[in-house]
Parts: C-alpha cells; structure tokens; sequence
C-alpha cells in the first residue's frame, strides 16, 4: 500500500498538476455552456398566397428569424448558411390540401444541420391537422375555413414541447460531453507519473525491493482513481450547484457511469504511457488518440449527421458508451437499464488495462 | 559462499552482452568488479537482483537457485543502483521512507533505520529537503542510504561513485568499508582501479561479457609481473654500496640516478630489507624508499591490450 499512498501524495504535492486536474475539467464544462445556437433563419417562397399559407407563415415566423430568398438562389445561399431553411409552397397547395391530396410542399435545409428540425416538426404537425380538419369538413373550402378558425382560436397550433425539452436534454448532454473530454485528458497523468518512474530509475528501485510489477500497477492505477474520484465528484457538484445544469434527477446514475468510464480512462492513460519513452511523447499520443476517440464517441456532439460506417466505427471507442448512457440517462432511463453500456465500458478499462500492463518483462533498462 | 554464479548467460538480441561469466563470493567479503564501459557490470547486477531474466547458466543466493523476481533473495539484498534511482519531489527523508516501507518495515523500526541511514550517510542535516537541490555526492550519498535501510546481507553497488568530488568519493569509501565491518557482504562495481584497490578483497576483470581474470589484488598483479621495483634516496651514494646491492641474488638492476637508487628484483624475496642491510652497513642516511607495486590498471592492459578507461 505504500507505493499507492505515496503516489498520491506526490500527485497532491504537484500544485499546478493538482490545479489542473480539479480545474480543467470545470473551465472545459464552461465551454459547453455556452450557447451556440443563432436564431434560426428560414425563408418561405408562397407560389399559392391563399389565407391559409397565410396562417401557415404567420405560425412559422414565430419560431424564425424570415428571410427573403430567390428560388433560384435556395442552394447557395443555404451553403453560404444564409438560410437554414427554406419552404416553397406550390401554387395549387391548399386546394389540394382541401381536396385531401398530400403534396404541394418542398423543403429544403442543409444536410448535416439539424438546426431547422423544429420547423420540419411543426410543419409536419400542422398538415397532419390541418388534413384531419379537411376531412371533416368534408373537403369544402368554406366549412374548411370555418373550421380551420375555430380550431386555431380554440387550440392554436402551439409547437408540441417535446422538441424544446428536447433541446434542454441536448444542452445537459453537451456539458457532460465536455467532462469526459477533459477526464481523458487528465488520465494522462497517470501515465506520466509511471513514465516518470522509469525515467527516474525509481521503478528500477522499486522492483529491485521485494514488489511485484503487477502489485506496483495496481497501487499506481489505484492511486490514480483515487484522484480521478475526487476530479469527478468535485466536477458533478459544480455542474449541479454551481453550472445547475438540469440532469433529469439522474444526477446519481450520471454519476456513477462516469466513475465507471474513470477506470477506463486511466487504464486508457496507463495503456498511452506503455508505448510511449518520454513524456513530451505520450502528450503528443495522448492527444492524437483523445481528440478522434472523443469527436468519434459523440462527446462533442451527437453524430446524428454522419454516415453510418463512421456510426459503426464509433461504437468502438469507450466514449462512445459512456454517452450513449447519459443520453439514456437524460431521457430518463435508469441506471439498471444500461447492463450493455456499462458492460462496454467495463470491457474497454480491461483491454486497456492489458494492454498497458502486459507488455516487455525485462524492466531492468 | 554467499553469491555464486556460474556461467552466466544474457543476449540482448543477437548481441551477447554476458559470455559464460563466473564467480563466487564468500560472506564478509568486499568483491570488485571491475571492467571498463559496455563489459556487463550492471547486466550481471540486474540478473543478481532478480530484475532480469537471463539466457543459461545459474546463479545461487545462499545455497538457493534465484531465478527472476524472487522474492526471497530480493529481501536480502540492498541494490544500490548505477543511475541515481531517487524521487526528486520527496524529501530525502520521504525516499528514505518509501524504499524502506517496500521492505516491510514500518513504525519505530523505520524511523530509527531512517535515521540512522541518515547518519550514516551524512544526510542527518539534509532529510527535510529534496534531492533536486542535492549536490552530485549528496545525491549519491541518499542512493546508497536508500539501499541500506533494512540491514541487507549484500550489498550490490553499481559505480556509486561515479562524477562526484573528492569528499563524497572519500566518504563513501569509508562508508562502504564501515558497511562490511558491521556485516554486510558487498559487491562493487567500478571502472575507477584506485577505488577497487583501496577497498576490494577479492576481484574480478570483466570485459565484453568475460571474466578475464579473478582473485585477491595480489593474485591479479602477481599476473602481471614477477618483480618489483624500488626506489632509495640517500644521502651520498658510493660504488660499494652499489656492487653490494647488484649482489643480492634477488636483484636483477640497480642504476644510479644522482643521489637515488633505482633497483628491480623478483617480487617476494625480502629485497628492502637486504637493501637496507647494505646501506647500513655504509655511511650513507636513507631519506626516502618506495616500492612501486604493479596496479590493476596495468593488469588490464596486460590482459586486454587495452586501457580501461578510453
Ligand atoms: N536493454 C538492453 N538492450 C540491448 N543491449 C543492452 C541492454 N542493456 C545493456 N545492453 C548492452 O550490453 C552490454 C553491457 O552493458 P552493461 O550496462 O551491463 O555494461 P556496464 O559494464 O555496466 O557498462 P558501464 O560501465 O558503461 O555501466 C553493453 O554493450 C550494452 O550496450
Ligand atoms: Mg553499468
């Protein structure tokens, strides 16, 4: 055990090791708080100009800042990110609508955004309804519009709120994303504090005294969670106190899945320092391997965009479980209900643990 | 015998680093192994201290088979390794500490072993600050102490005095000497032949992964060469004294040099004192005499052809 006390002595006694590994994780959670989204901009080319596109515009310029676009112009200017979205209304659209034929609408976003969802929602929304109330006027257009008024005085198509908790859940996901990253970047530091030791001859010493490398890697890794522990519990109080970053009462669940992910991150650190000679080298590994791992695991943001392959590739990076549990646990799920996700990551912090462990016997140079 | 090792076998790859290295060492003793830079020393230690695996032969820890990362045998011994093996952020007491609590002990017994590793090593004043402000031999100084704390049977050192001044180098000779008196068997690893001279019993010339020579000092020199050469400083100096000196059966030369004598006989033979029996019966004061002795230095170069220090 004392190789374990030690350890984190050493790592207390290193003030500004110490400030980073509490702090880091704060300022990194900072960033995600910022809010990035601009107000949407949509635009809407009315080729019909009847009462009802009327309605249908004035519901819509509720939810977005309007812009006026050329119909020959809808690409370029969604590429130049002018518009997020653009609806055009065929002439003909609301007799037809009427009529009880579907058709009539095009829209048109930018293919990776899903900025403009909303809009598409309540879109869908509301020619879901306005049909219904076609059909039960029988498909007259006077008794559509008098229905059409009493509905929308009566029940004004509000955008359903799902979307908007929606956002929230997205917000939380975000920050929490932002804790992993630095909780990557932290675990270094185990790595370094076993590099150190074999640079400094202390681990030629160590093993010369009657200690085993596998008891001596499980006191370093030990002493490590224990610091992780204290990184992430102080992490959790601020993002619930401090940030109050809403957690859908899953704040324990949270909790205990990033405990778990913590092991794999420091087995992650200790598998980084295994290849690496100096420490300049596995900060330079360190960041090579963090940055794709997280970008592909969806810590700095869903991959709802990407093509499926890079989907399947994710699934083989631990971030990529540990958020796909906070996503479920922000969604309400219960810890219980992640058997797969927690089995994932506990399979990662073992291979890791291997890999960094299981290496060149002879430690004598 | 406390140590023995016989044909000791590592390659590293296809490079053979130790080619069939034996010896054996008696409990008390203070063995010297001495080779210049690349002969194997720390590769011979490394395997003694069970950190590395080698490719054939055996070695024997008191009568007991030692493989790799014996714990038995890891207990008995105090490794003192070439590379000053220190944890810079901890006090000289807190390493002290950490390496003892490795060998199990705790408590009051720790704490009066530290202190007296302390003294020992001249730290005692030092043990609240860090290594990284330690001068070279005070560094050395708290590498060594680290290694002694648990009283070990033997005491292996590799090069522990290696760019260090005069003092340190002086100190830890005394200390090491000091070691073996109160017990402990000690191993010593060196390419400085004035250190292995002063302190060693025994020897043994390693170079390129051989043992090219072992015994006591006298042994090896007895190698080199069969005579000795004196040197007198008298007074006067007169042709009388001179035919009764080239006399002595055991002499081979005696030439004048202004008021010296320089004189070459076989070695072993009582010459100084048949020398001096000359003189006195002359009216010539003796002022100085020497004997110069073979050194292991020329040993080596004997042996090798080659200096021991490039
Ligand atoms: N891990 C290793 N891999 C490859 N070769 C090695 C290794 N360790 C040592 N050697 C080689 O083995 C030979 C013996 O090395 P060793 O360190 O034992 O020499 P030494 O006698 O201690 O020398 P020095 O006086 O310089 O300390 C050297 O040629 C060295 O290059
Ligand atoms: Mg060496």
């Amino acid at each position: 055990m004392s190789i374990f006390k030690h350890t984190i002595k050493r790592i207390f006694r290193n003030k500004i090791q110490l400030i980073f590994i509490i702090l880091f994780p704060l300022a990194y959670m900072s960033l995600g708080l910022i809010d990035d989204q601009r107000p949407l901009k949509a635009a809407i080319i009315d080729h019909d100009q009847t009462e009802l596109t009327e309605r249908l515009i004035r519901g819509l310029e509720t939810m977005a800042e309007m812009k006026a676009v050329k119909e020959e112009d809808i690409e370029r200017d969604l590429k130049a990110l002018k518009v997020d979205y653009v609806l055009v209304i065929d002439q003909g659209f609301t007799e037809q609508l009427i009529r009880g034929e579907s058709g009539g609408l095009s829209e048109y976003t930018v293919k990776e955004s899903n900025v403009s969802r909303p809009l598409s929602f309540y879109l869908r929304q509301w020619a879901d309804q306005v049909g219904t109330i076609a059909t039960a006027a029988d498909h007259q257009s006077d008794a559509f519009y008098t229905s059409y008024k009493q509905y929308e005085d009566r029940a004004p198509l509000k955008l359903d709120n799902r979307p908007i908790e929606n956002q929230q859940e997205e917000k939380s996901r975000k920050v929490l994303g932002f804790l992993v990253i630095p909780m990557l970047y932290t675990s270094l530091i185990a790595g370094l504090q076993i590099i150190s030791n074999r640079n400094n001859h202390t681990l030629y010493r160590t093993l010369a005294a009657p200690v085993r490398i596998r008891s001596y890697m499980l006191q370093m890794i030990g002493s490590f969670l224990a610091v992780a522990l204290i990184q992430l519990t102080f992490a959790m109080l601020v993002l619930k106190w401090g940030y109050r970053v809403p957690m859908n009462d899953s704040e324990w669940g949270i909790y205990a899945l990033l405990i778990l992910f913590s092991v794999a991150a420091v087995s992650f650190g200790v598998a980084v320092s295994s290849i690496s000679k100096s420490i300049l080298q596995a900060c330079l590994i360190g960041i090579c391997l963090i940055e794709p791992i997280s970008m592909l695991g969806g810590a700095y943001g869903p991959l709802d965009w990407a093509p499926d392959f890079v989907k399947t590739i994710s699934q083989f990076t631990p971030v990529y479980w540990v958020m796909d549990g906070i996503d479920q646990l922000l969604h309400g799920q219960s810890l219980l209900e992640l058997g797969k996700e927690a089995v994932m990551i506990i399979l990662f912090a073992i291979i890791f643990f291997l890999f960094g462990t299981i290496r060149k016997t002879d430690i004598a140079k | 015998m406390i140590i023995e090792v016989r044909n000791l076998i590592k390659r590293y790859n296809d490079f053979l680093a130790l080619d069939h290295i034996s010896f054996s060492i008696r409990e008390g003793e203070i063995f010297g192994l001495l080779g210049p830079n690349g002969a194997g020393k720390s590769t011979t230690i490394s395997i003694l201290s069970g950190l590395t695996g080698f490719d054939g032969g055996e070695v024997l820890f008191l009568g007991k088979k030692i493989g790799r990362n014996e714990m038995d045998s890891k207990r008995e011994l105090g490794i003192v390794p070439q590379d000053i093996a220190l944890f810079e952020d901890l006090t000289a007491q807190e390493n002290l500490d950490y390496f003892g609590r490795l060998y199990g002990l705790k408590g009051k017994l720790l704490k009066d072993r530290v202190k007296e590793a302390l003294a020992f090593t001249g730290l005692t004043e030092r043990r609240k600050d860090r290594p990284k402000g330690f001068s070279g031999g005070m560094k050395r100084r708290l590498n060594i102490a680290c290694a002694i704390l648990h009283h070990p049977k033997l005491i292996i050192m590799d090069e522990p005095t290696v760019g260090i001044d005069p003092q340190s180098r002086n100190h830890i000779m005394q200390s090491i000497k000091e070691l073996n008196r109160m017990g402990s068997t000690i191993i010593y690893t060196s390419h400085y032949m004035e250190e292995v001279e002063e302190i060693c019993t025994k020897v043994a010339v390693v170079d390129r992964g051989r043992v090219i020579a072992q015994g006591t000092k006298e042994d090896l020199k007895s190698l080199v060469s069969s005579e000795e050469k004196i040197m007198v400083e008298l007074s006067t100096v007169n042709f009388t004294m001179v035919e009764g000196i080239k006399k002595i059966e055991s002499i081979s030369e005696c030439v004048v040099n202004g008021n010296r004598l320089d004189v070459v006989g076989k070695k072993g033979e009582k010459n100084v004192s048949r020398i001096i029996q000359v003189i006195s019966e002359s009216e010539a004061d003796i002022l100085s005499l020497n004997v110069e002795k073979p050194s292991l230095e020329a040993v080596f170069l004997t042996l090798t052809g080659r200096s021991l220090r490039d």
